[in-house]
């Protein structure tokens, strides 16, 4: 296969993924949503920068337009966009979470073990594609730990974008060979599902008063 | 012909929709374009089984005999979903207060929804699958959501969250696919065709991997336990004609999605390590299933009850892998996607006239109301799986062929979880079927009976249409859907 990570800026890269990592557990850590909203913006710029010099390294244009992608969606339009729904709901803070900010982060380790056990035997053959599966693993699981341990809305709809980014890094992993209308497929995919998540939240702050999802448990049985 | 045309009519009535003036304009052209798609579906089927192999085989869109069974099954319920769908708004408008832009939207929508299952089925590229499912989500959660209510939003967030997430697995059992043929040197272009030829030169622990997320993922999106719970709220809480459509034509694009990893699995692994997941997956489902449709209080959420039950009872048929097993599953999922179509159009049908989603209040059904009672009465027992309809041969096959193969264990379990759920869907079907008729409910019931009989002939027809259907299925089955079925086990097992 294409070996994207033999050429010089590799350790750039592996940077860069280790950056998603670090804004990954910082989202676990903070409190404030604009600040969690702006981390998501950072975890795909990082993301978008690594594809770029993948895009360098390998001389596919397609990889290029993927990089712009990522880079203008997922690290301006998106947050941009949770930002406004941010404003006009007007909810700041993740006050009380539904688990406590030390067992969230004891959590979110606990997590990345998991996720390096269970993707070890990709890593075997070939351990640089096999270390960003279980980056890949990592961020999807650290992104539902991030939905299930937080209350508001907004930061469950974050959760579920760092489960893409988790994806994206599985993509960006087989260096983007997916073909290029499968690629756009998705992208447009997630923009529509950004769109619905937010007008949602705008239904459920007009019913409620309120965007915490504890509200959302009525149905049973 | 092309058979992308297959969505043309579906989002061409969607656009117009947006535009129609009137109410009774849109509920025209829903049911034309309903019509012309099934027409279409019609034809590239006879196309396909005459050809005997596959339409456009190494593009992106193909179509086989399987997947002209799924546009078969999704437009057929789509259609029916259509006329019920006049009828439900009709009555919605008067008590709510519905504005012809609630018309609009629900039919564009409606649209676009039939349009992303039958995008399923012709989906050659694994990629395009996967969008195409993550699709249903995302045009279904305005119409889950569609009464603003509280419990309505709140099952429409659910629906929306966790099959995105659930659905996220999938997607990673794609890449994973991909990865697999790609360190195998091969370049499949994620195409299936393809997939399904080299399936044996794959690496085989990222098969595993890939099988194991992608079993996660649609079975979250097919209501297989443990990851059914979004499944209750949001087919409870949907309009009763959309509820009608997530149950009998969305699971089984999942489940047509699961069966397509299934087969490239099970060229590349043997049928051992796939079977046992999606066994496991099924047993549970039927486990969790039956309990609840036994306590079941609330009449749609018995009906989402009995839509895991029967989607876990289709993943034990895949799972078991032998051919007669499959058979069975599949032609279960015609069978569930009539009777359930039937069982949620007839559920609306009471909730309008009743007001109420209690088992106990709506009871006396098939003297009170028995255009509406009597069908759906049948649905039930249909349901439950009793003679002479479909779904009881079908699940004699699948029983059969566990038994035949030595799984005791798996059978024996399977059938005491299916007498459970039998026993509490024949009890709540004779409480709503004969029940005591209350005083207070003896009143005038607001639809259907009683109105002239031109009004009620779309309900007339679909009942008439499924009925029939499901009859003639479980006395016999016909020798052309018979070779068709044979030839759908083919495709999916290597040996068959």
């Amino acid at each position: 296969m294409v070996n994207a990570f033999s050429f010089w800026p590799s350790h750039a890269i592996t940077f860069f993924l280790a950056m998603a990592l670090v804004t990954a557990y910082g989202m676990l850590a903070l409190r404030t949503l604009q600040f969690i909203i702006r981390a998501y913006a950072a975890q795909s710029l990082f993301l978008g920068a690594a594809t770029f010099l993948m895009a360098l390294g390998s001389g596919h244009r397609h990889i290029l337009i993927i990089a712009a992608f990522t880079i203008l969606i997922k690290g301006w339009v998106i947050p941009w966009f949770l930002l406004k729904v941010m404003e006009s709901v007007n909810i700041r803070r993740e006050a009380s979470p539904a688990v406590s900010y030390p067992i969230t982060i004891l959590g979110g380790v606990g997590l990345g073990l998991l996720a390096y056990t269970a993707m070890k035997p990709l890593a075997v053959n070939n351990p640089l594609v096999g270390r960003s599966y279980i980056l890949s693993l990592t961020l999807i699981l650290l992104g539902l730990w991030l939905m299930v341990s937080r209350r508001k809305a907004i930061t469950q709809a974050v959760g579920l974008l760092v489960v893409e980014n988790g994806l994206y890094v599985a993509a960006l992993s087989t260096s983007f060979a997916m073909p290029m209308i499968v690629e756009l497929g998705l992208a447009f995919d997630l923009l529509v599902a950004v769109i619905v998540l937010g007008l949602l939240i705008f239904r459920i702050q007009n019913t409620y008063d309120s965007i915490n999802t504890e509200h959302l448990s009525r149905l049973k049985g | 012909m092309p058979v992308w045309l297959i969505v043309i009519p579906s989002l061409a009535i969607s656009a117009l929709c947006l535009l129609a003036g009137t109410s009774a304009a849109i509920r025209r052209l829903s049911v034309l374009g309903s019509i012309v798609s099934l027409c279409l579906g019609l034809a590239l089927t006879v196309l396909v089984l005459s050809s005997g192999g596959i339409l456009d085989g190494s593009s992106y869109f193909f179509l086989d005999a399987l997947g002209a069974y799924l546009i078969l099954l999704v437009s057929i319920l789509a259609l029916a979903a259509s006329l019920a769908s006049g009828d439900f708004l009709e009555h919605e408008a008067e008590n709510e207060g519905l504005g012809i832009n609630s018309w609009r939207i629900y039919y564009a929508l409606l649209h676009i929804f039939i349009a992303t299952m039958l995008f399923v089925a012709i989906a050659n590229n694994l990629g395009l699958l996967w969008i195409a499912i993550e699709g249903t989500t995302l045009a279904s959660a305005f119409l889950v959501g569609f009464h603003r209510r509280r419990h309505s939003i709140e099952a429409a967030w659910k629906y929306v969250i966790l099959c995105s997430i659930g659905i996220a697995f999938a997607l990673l059992g794609t890449i994973l696919l991909h990865h697999a043929s790609l360190s195998s040197g091969l370049d499949t272009g994620l195409l299936w065709t393809s997939f399904i030829e080299t399936a044996s030169r794959l690496d085989p622990k990222a098969v595993k991997l890939a099988f194991l997320f992608a079993a996660l993922g649609y079975g979250t999106k097919m209501g297989l336990a443990p990851m059914h719970t979004w499944l209750p709220d949001a087919h409870s809480q949907a309009p009763s004609p959309v509820s009608a459509l997530l149950s009998g034509a969305l699971l089984t694009s999942a489940f047509y999605a699961l069966a397509r990893f299934y087969a490239i699995a099970v060229r590349s692994l043997g049928p051992e390590f796939p079977g046992n997941i999606l066994i496991f997956f099924g047993l549970a489902s039927l486990a969790v299933a039956g309990p609840f449709i036994l306590l079941a209080r609330d009449y749609k959420r018995m009906l989402a009850y009995s839509s895991v039950e029967h989607m876990g009872f289709m993943a034990l048929g895949l799972g078991l892998g032998t051919p007669l097993a499959l058979y069975g599953a599949l032609l279960h999922a015609a069978g569930h996607s009539w009777a359930k179509g039937l069982a949620f159009f007839g559920a609306g049908r009471i909730l309008q006239a009743r007001g109420t989603r209690k088992i106990t209040k709506a009871s006396g059904l098939v003297a009170t109301m028995p255009e509406t009672g009597i069908p759906y009465f049948a649905a039930l027992l249909a349901l439950a799986g009793l003679p002479p309809f479909s779904l009881f041969v079908s699940e004699i096959m699948v029983l059969a062929s566990g038994f035949g193969a030595g799984r005791y264990w798996v059978g024996t379990t399977a059938l005491a979880l299916l007498v459970l759920a039998f026993s509490g869907m024949t009890h709540h079907a004779i409480q709503m079927g004969f029940g005591p008729v209350n005083g207070s409910e003896r009143k005038t019931p607001k639809l259907s009976d009683g109105q002239s009989v031109p009004k009620n002939l779309g309900w007339l027809l679909i009942v008439a249409v499924f009925l029939i259907l499901l009859t003639v299925l479980g006395l016999r089955v016909p020798d052309f859907l018979d070779a068709w079925l044979t030839v759908m086990t083919r495709i999916i097992l290597s040996h068959a």
